[in-house]
């Protein structure tokens, strides 16, 4: 009897420890395992940190070579005090791991493809596709070619040592509270990890292109209807460079190759586009010279639009060493400073829409697979095997093929002539000194400085403008082009001759660039970069209205204030809509609309064209050019989704509707009906008036704010650790970004006087900890166009009443 | 007055083992394991006092660290675990751990029974 009771109050002891010891694994999700998770001594409740902040806090830190010190102003912004560099990128990786260190590791696991090892095998597509893009492919490359000269290393190999001295600080109870929802440890930071981070900036901002698209659509409609829906040149385009700059070199003459095989004789493929970073991460920056403003003073602007997440994807931070001293953002895994500002200039960046990604399709020599044709020859591919851990299944094993144009991504079983190769200027191995751009950048002290800082830079390329106290303003790309020849890289080329190659590369001497021009700005809103007259073909994504509306606004601005440039990053001034809106509108007869058409016509004719978040008129707008875009182009969309055929623009759109209103593509060919302009206006007016009496009668308010439902998610999408639904304003096409999740990632202004005065805000905190006050503090300054001043500090001493706390550390 | 000493002894002893990290989280069903066989308590007194003690410590300590987060985690984490109320989320963890520590004191008495006399 005594031994049963004992059995089986062990029993029930040893199971209650067993099954609270083990997640649990439900349909969707997984529940972390209840015993550590719960118990105040190791789990979630260790990271609820006081909210109250000891003075003074010491850490030891042996790679140290002298004491140093960090002070957070009351924003939780690091402001690193070391006697020398490789201290302050120590303790840079150090705090940047204190701080972000789940969001570190999980973004270099998304873009590494590991992400079926902490939750399993609904990640491993994504991850196999990760991985057969080459993105370690690539980030092995960059660590190649750094590691060449030597120079920089020493600074990247601190910052990691300083993100593994902290991860190497923590017991399991101090794990972000993101490892132990998912269950998982960190591991150790490494060179590769950091080029992991930069590949995956290269993934989201240069690996757009449209060539199966493309090449889908001239299939469809032949070079004549190709050239006519889908021109490569904007007439009215604006571009970042004026035309007044003048090219004073001499160019590589690059001419068509005779193997070249037309477009048109290639057919279409038959595969979806891999999935693409949106179109509308772009950003603005620009910067006026000391004639247009109200002190005399140059002001730089920069607002990058990026995918907004929790935990964002900047961090601030000053360092401060007897070498440099510089402000702004950096990257979580990158050292130094990204956008900031030192005491003699100030650099941001916007993203440049040169296409550096073409497909090549691979001619195989027989079944195997295993050796393609080139030049006459047959030449055996490379295997890499992949090997990827899958939480809770057998790991798997899968094998990419590298051919000399890059990783084959695309296969077709059935035929031995469709297979596509992936030439991306991303996985090239870099000139050693790559990421000293940043570096220097930082100290750069004048217009020399910052010309020669960026030369050595590859991907993803930026167009960086700058302006310095001594009253220089400029702007230039950065990064490797390469040499084109007309309309290469526009659709998918033949991968049997290297004369497809791309022509080698645009030395960085002659890329584009403007100083000091007479209309005593610069900027750029990702627009073309140069007019016609630029020597070098290249193709690419590029923005219609943002880089017109910012040009425009800048030209008629005059002593300019700080608060002006503040407005202007908030701008919600719609340029499709000032020019779309008065077309739709005028092929509309008002007289014989029913009793809500004239409302919604009064609503839309009143409009100012200002996407501001309590408006109904924007919803009208949208849902109307939204069906009239779908009625016009029926001939493009009923052949496929945006994945299978590229999509006009939407200047294309509105060119169409104000100069040929009688055109045959207006006609819908599924009606006996012959429609024009007119009858396609008021059909697709007609069903916005459908969709917004739908809307109303959802209970939803008609509001542009109701309509986008804004939100900035958590990475691992966790609605509690998530904000949504916020109230912003703007859209894709105005200076003030916002989009789906996307929109100004920081917003940046510095007035270079005698005292530097800048400003910056950004959607999200300094803590990735989201039991951290600091985690989403910033969110509601940023949704209502408020900034900060920013601490740019001399003296540690300076901070004073601004001081948060000290962290002291010693050796 | 012999249960409140095996009570107070259990609640010093688990805080210390699990402040200190001794062990995994189950360290407590050992600490109520030894207190069960030590104090001598019958098998349900046992159960009672260790469970009581670890209510009180794990309830105890989670309550303290919220207070000191003003509650802001432990409100995301309601939300995360189907919109409990953070008093209610304290509750559950005090509950959980009060479970394993109770059936631990009770088979530390048991196991005496079986072999102590």
């Amino acid at each position: 009897m005594k031994i049963i009771k004992f059995l089986i109050a062990l029993l029930l002891t040893l199971g209650s420890c067993y099954y609270l010891s083990k997640p649990i694994v439900l349909k969707k999700s997984t529940i972390p395992a209840l015993g550590s998770f719960l118990s105040p001594f190791t789990g979630f409740w260790q990271n609820g940190h006081s909210v109250a902040m000891l003075p003074e806090i010491n850490s030891t830190a042996e790679a140290l070579k002298a004491p140093a010190k960090v002070l957070y102003d009351k924003k939780l912004v690091p402001h690193i005090f070391a006697e020398n560099n490789h201290d302050a990128f120590f303790l840079q990786g150090y705090i940047t791991a204190k701080h972000r260190l789940w969001q570190m590791d999980f973004a270099t696991r998304a873009t590494g493809g590991r992400l079926a090892e902490i939750i399993g095998p609904k990640a491993l597509a994504r991850d196999q596709l990760q991985r057969r893009k080459g993105m370690v492919f690539a980030a092995e490359n960059a660590v190649k070619g750094w590691r060449k000269s030597g120079n920089y290393m020493p600074m990247i190999e601190a910052y990691v040592a300083g993100v593994n001295s902290y991860i190497r600080s923590l017991t399991p109870k101090d794990y972000p509270v993101e490892f132990k929802l998912i269950g998982y440890e960190p591991e150790e930071w490494t060179v590769l990890k950091t080029a992991i981070f930069i590949k995956a900036m290269a993934e989201s901002l240069c690996s757009r292109e449209h060539d199966l698209e493309s090449l889908k659509a001239l299939n469809a409609f032949g070079r004549e209807t190709f050239d006519f829906i889908y021109p490569e040149y904007f007439p009215k385009e604006d571009p970042i460079i004026p035309s007044s700059v003048k090219w004073e070199f001499e160019p590589t003459p690059v001419t068509i190759p005779a193997a070249v095989v037309p477009s048109e004789q290639i057919g279409a493929l038959p595969y979806e586009q891999n999935p693409k970073p949106p179109a509308f991460l772009g950003s603005n920056n620009w910067a006026v010279s000391g004639a247009k403003t109200a002190s005399g003073n140059p002001i730089l602007c920069n607002d990058p639009h990026l995918r907004l997440t929790l935990p964002a994807i900047w961090y601030e931070v000053q360092i401060n060493t007897p070498d440099l001293n510089v402000y702004g953002v950096s990257l979580p895994g990158i050292p130094g400073v990204i956008i900031g500002f030192n005491e003699d200039i100030a650099w941001g960046m916007t993203n440049v829409g040169q296409d550096l990604l073409d497909w090549y399709q691979i001619e195989w020599v027989d079944e195997k697979k295993d050796k393609y044709r080139l030049d006459g020859k047959a030449v055996s591919v490379r295997y890499v095997f992949e090997e990827y851990r899958v939480k809770g299944q057998a790991t798997v094993i899968d094998t990419v093929k590298y051919t000399q144009w890059g990783p084959i991504v695309h296969e077709n079983d059935q035929r031995l002539d469709q297979d596509l190769a992936m030439r991306w200027l991303a996985h090239d191995v870099p000139l050693a000194d790559e990421l000293s751009v940043f570096y220097y950048l930082n100290k750069s002290k004048n217009y020399d400085d910052y010309s020669e800082a960026l030369a050595s830079y590859n991907t993803p390329p930026q167009n960086i403008v700058f302006a310095s106290k001594s009253g220089d303003i400029a702007l230039r790309l950065m990064g490797k082009f390469p040499l084109k020849h007309q309309e290469q890289g526009r659709f998918v080329q033949l991968g049997n001759t290297s004369e497809n190659a791309w022509h080698g590369f645009i030395p960085h001497e002659q890329n584009p660039k403007v100083k000091n021009p007479a209309r005593g700005f610069v900027a750029s809103a990702n627009q073309r970069s140069t007019d016609k007259s630029y020597p070098y073909y290249y193709n690419g994504g590029f923005e219609d209205f943002r880089g017109r509306i910012l040009n425009r606004k800048l030209s008629a601005m005059d002593s300019i204030t700080v608060e002006d440039m503040m407005a202007l990053q908030n701008d919600n001034y719609g340029l499709d809509a000032e020019e779309m809106l008065p077309l739709l509108l005028a092929q509309l007869e008002p007289a014989q609309l029913d009793e809500s058409g004239k409302v919604a016509y009064q609503t839309l004719a009143a409009w100012d064209y200002k996407y501001q978040k309590g408006q109904a008129a924007p919803i009208l707008f949208k849902l109307w050019y939204d069906a009239f875009y779908e009625l016009t182009w029926d001939e493009v969309i009923n052949k496929g989704s945006r994945k299978e055929i590229l999509y006009p623009e939407d200047w294309r759109t509105i060119a169409l509707l104000r100069d040929d209103p009688a055109h045959p593509l207006f006609d819908q060919k599924n009606t006996p009906e012959k429609e024009d302009a007119q009858a396609i206006v008021a059909a697709s007016f007609q069903q916005m008036l459908l969709s917004i009496a739908a809307w109303k009668a959802e209970g939803k308010s008609l509001t542009w704010q109701s309509y986008k439902r804004f939100s900035i998610n958590h990475l691992a999408r966790l609605p509690a650790f998530s904000h949504q639904n916020l109230g912003v304003s703007g859209h894709k096409t105005t200076l003030n970004a916002n989009n789906n999740g996307a929109g100004p990632s920081w917003r940046m202004i510095v007035e270079l006087g005698p005292k530097i005065k800048a400003y910056g805000v950004y959607p999200g905190g300094q803590s990735g900890d989201p039991g951290s006050p600091y985690f989403d503090n910033m969110i509601e300054h940023w949704v209502d166009g408020e900034y900060y001043p920013l601490h740019f500090l001399q003296r540690a001493e300076d901070l004073k009443e601004e001081l948060l706390y000290t962290n002291y550390f010693n050796k | 007055m012999k249960f409140l000493l095996a009570l107070v002894l259990t609640i010093l002893v688990a805080f210390l083992v699990q402040y200190f990290n001794i062990g995994s989280w189950w360290s407590l069903a050992v600490v109520t394991f030894i207190t069960g066989v030590v104090m001598k308590l019958n098998a349900w007194k046992s159960f009672a006092f260790g469970f009581l003690a670890i209510v009180l410590v794990w309830g105890g300590y989670a309550y303290f660290l919220n207070d000191l987060n003003n509650g802001i985690l432990a409100a995301k984490m309601g939300v995360i675990f189907k919109g409990l109320d953070v008093r209610s989320l304290i509750a559950v963890s005090a509950l959980i751990g009060g479970i394993v520590g109770g059936l631990g004191a009770m088979t530390g008495r048991l196991a005496w029974e079986l072999v102590g006399k």
